[in-house]
């Protein structure tokens, strides 16, 4: 049962997601679906919880979205659980909205305004240690792409983190994809899990999309309390055959017929 | 959206003025820090042994252009604009300046080119930024001979500038500017497009894409300054400038403090009675901003004409 709502929420999402970029003609689609099955599962089993919105709040299991360009897929899942407004996408990249590319933090769910990537990791560790000091311990969890984990500043903060074993969840969007190439044309990251768990992280390497799978994760990071790391293998545009994989879609707009295909795709059984 | 017909992808220009460049300068190439452009596939094609995308790292595409350029290579850079400004600055200032190295940065974005990406992609501030490097050469390209000229720079290093940074709008730019009403004036780094009848009001921006609207849209009595170098906009050219002219606007994608604005406020000829200025806010941060907004408060055509999004 569970499982059946995971598959038609999901699928949902993906249609709301696709439907936010092809209105606005603008947006990034291949990440964004990429991440619409693990932002599902930490948001409906209760492992992150979206904040009101507005400057110094925060929740109180937050997720930053580090990777802020697939916001899409955060708003619409939020919108799918019930956790926010289901008209946020409607002012997706209209000229005065705050629902950008990357949207502002007055926007509820969205603890960070991503957009320059690298941040988010010594951003949650910023959050992480501002509780250990006050003696919260509650759970701070970032979503990175792959790809910004070549940014040297991530690693800062992975190292920081270890160092002073903060309550900090690295959820990686594992891809393998960047905007222009394949990760192993460009520079790779394995083994990933093996360079986390080096840098003092327990680690473990799921799939980004087998509900089994994303239950296990939930688990692990239920489980433990110090620095973990959860390696998501996922693909870029999953959900729609023919994006799958294809690098251009890392921000080109679907044009009418592919955007109705899509649409079919995602409606089937 | 209709585009001029002479005019020509600015940053297809530039990397077509790049395939020119690289093939009588066999020291040259490129690194990109996982951007992309229509001509850069062709570059590609030519050049493959010549270009390599270095992944989501501006800080290190730059120290490794400057350990490239200490080997004998003349490193290209090619990302976006705010990033290789931001993220990459110590870089730029230690390993390439302070180490008299030398690099060619192409970077993507100029003002709101990247507006509804957020202020993360916004380039408002990163004049005043590269104003303050030092050895850099800062170009704004609007045409060929521009970009051509930030290129020759690289091998005359006139001004002990060695290094270069070409700022790239995504609109339309000239393959050759109309030399009958458009005046490149070097020395004070910028093209002057001249008013059929003699003007007493002159509009000053660095915005590419602001410079085809305005264009369109000043009338008799009115020239425009293109600022295409702004490390050679000094206090000595806005004098020089601006002594001609009873009446001067100010319009440009920046800051106040963080593009050429307050220093043109401060430093206008003594014939000068006014000066009106439309530049961005640096804040607030959390709006979302269009190219739009400053057009329309400007009374510029809207939607713009010229871009090439």
């Amino acid at each position: 049962m569970e499982k059946l709502r995971f598959l038609r929420q999901t699928q949902r999402i993906r249609k709301a997601v696709l439907t936010a970029v092809f209105n606005s003609k603008k947006g990034h689609i291949g990440g964004a679906l990429s991440c619409v099955d693990i932002l599902w599962a930490l948001y409906a089993n209760g492992i992150v919880d979206a904040h009101p919105g507005g400057p110094m709040s925060s929740a109180s299991r937050p997720l930053i979205l580090s990777k802020g360009h697939s916001a899409t897929a955060l708003l619409a899942t939020l919108c799918e659980l019930e956790l926010a407004p289901c008209t946020l996408l409607q002012d997706y990249n209209r000229n005065g909205s705050l629902i950008g590319s990357n949207p502002s933090e007055l926007i509820i769910g969205i603890e960070l305004h991503a957009g320059s990537l690298g941040h988010g990791i010594g951003f949650a560790s910023g959050i992480a240690l501002g509780r250990k000091v006050t003696g919260d311990g509650r759970r701070v969890t970032v979503l990175v792409s792959d790809g910004e984990l070549h940014e040297g500043s991530s690693w800062e903060g992975i190292m920081f983190a270890a160092h002073h074993n903060l309550n900090l969840t690295i959820c990686v969007d594992y891809n393998n994809q960047i905007c222009e190439d394949h990760l192993e044309n460009v520079v790779k990251l394995e083994s990933l899990s093996n360079k986390l768990n080096a840098f003092g992280f327990k680690t473990v390497s799921l799939s980004g999309h087998e509900y089994e799978d994303l239950k296990e994760a939930t688990s692990v990071i239920d489980s433990h309390s110090g620095p973990t790391a959860v390696v998501f293998n996922t693909i870029k545009g999953k959900g729609v055959s023919f994006m799958e994989r294809v690098t251009r879609f890392h921000h080109s707009i679907p044009t009418e017929y592919e955007y109705s295909q899509a649409m079919m795709e995602l409606s089937s059984d | 959206m209709t585009k001029s017909s002479n005019l020509l992808d600015l940053r297809d220009l530039v990397f077509d003025c790049l395939l020119d460049f690289f093939s009588n300068n066999s020291e040259a190439i490129l690194l990109s820090v996982d951007m992309g452009a229509n001509r850069l596939k062709l570059f590609r094609k030519e050049y493959p042994t010549r270009f390599l995308n270095v992944g989501v790292s501006e800080q290190n595409a730059v120290s490794m252009a400057a350990g490239l350029s200490a080997t004998g290579f003349l490193p290209f850079v090619y990302g976006l604009t705010p990033f290789l400004v931001s993220r990459a600055r110590a870089q730029l200032r230690h390993d390439i300046a302070i180490g008299n190295r030398q690099i060619c940065i192409i970077g993507s974005g100029v003002g709101l080119t990247y507006a509804e990406d957020g202020p993360s992609h916004h380039s408002l501030d990163d004049l005043a930024i590269l104003r303050g490097l030092p050895s850099f050469s800062v170009n704004t390209p609007i045409c060929s001979q521009n970009i051509l000229e930030a290129f020759e720079q690289l091998i005359e290093k006139r001004e002990g500038k060695r290094s270069v940074f070409i700022r790239v709008d995504k609109c339309g730019g000239f393959e050759n500017i109309d030399k009958q009403v458009e005046y490149n004036e070097s020395t004070l780094g910028l093209l002057r497009y001249k008013s059929p009848t003699p003007a007493d009001k002159c509009i000053i921006t660095s915005t590419p894409s602001l410079y085809h609207e305005l264009k369109a849209k000043c009338g008799p009595y009115c020239d425009i300054a293109f600022i295409y170098r702004i490390d050679k906009f000094s206090e000595n050219s806005i004098l020089a400038l601006t002594s001609k002219y009873i009446e001067i606007d100010v319009v440009d994608e920046s800051s106040y403090f963080g593009g050429f604005v307050s220093l043109v406020k401060s430093n206008c000829h003594g014939n000068v009675r006014r000066v009106n200025v439309h530049c961005l806010d640096s804040t607030p941060v959390q709006e979302k901003w269009s190219r739009d907004d400053l057009r329309k408060a400007y009374g510029l055509v809207y939607p713009p004409q010229f871009d090439t999004n």
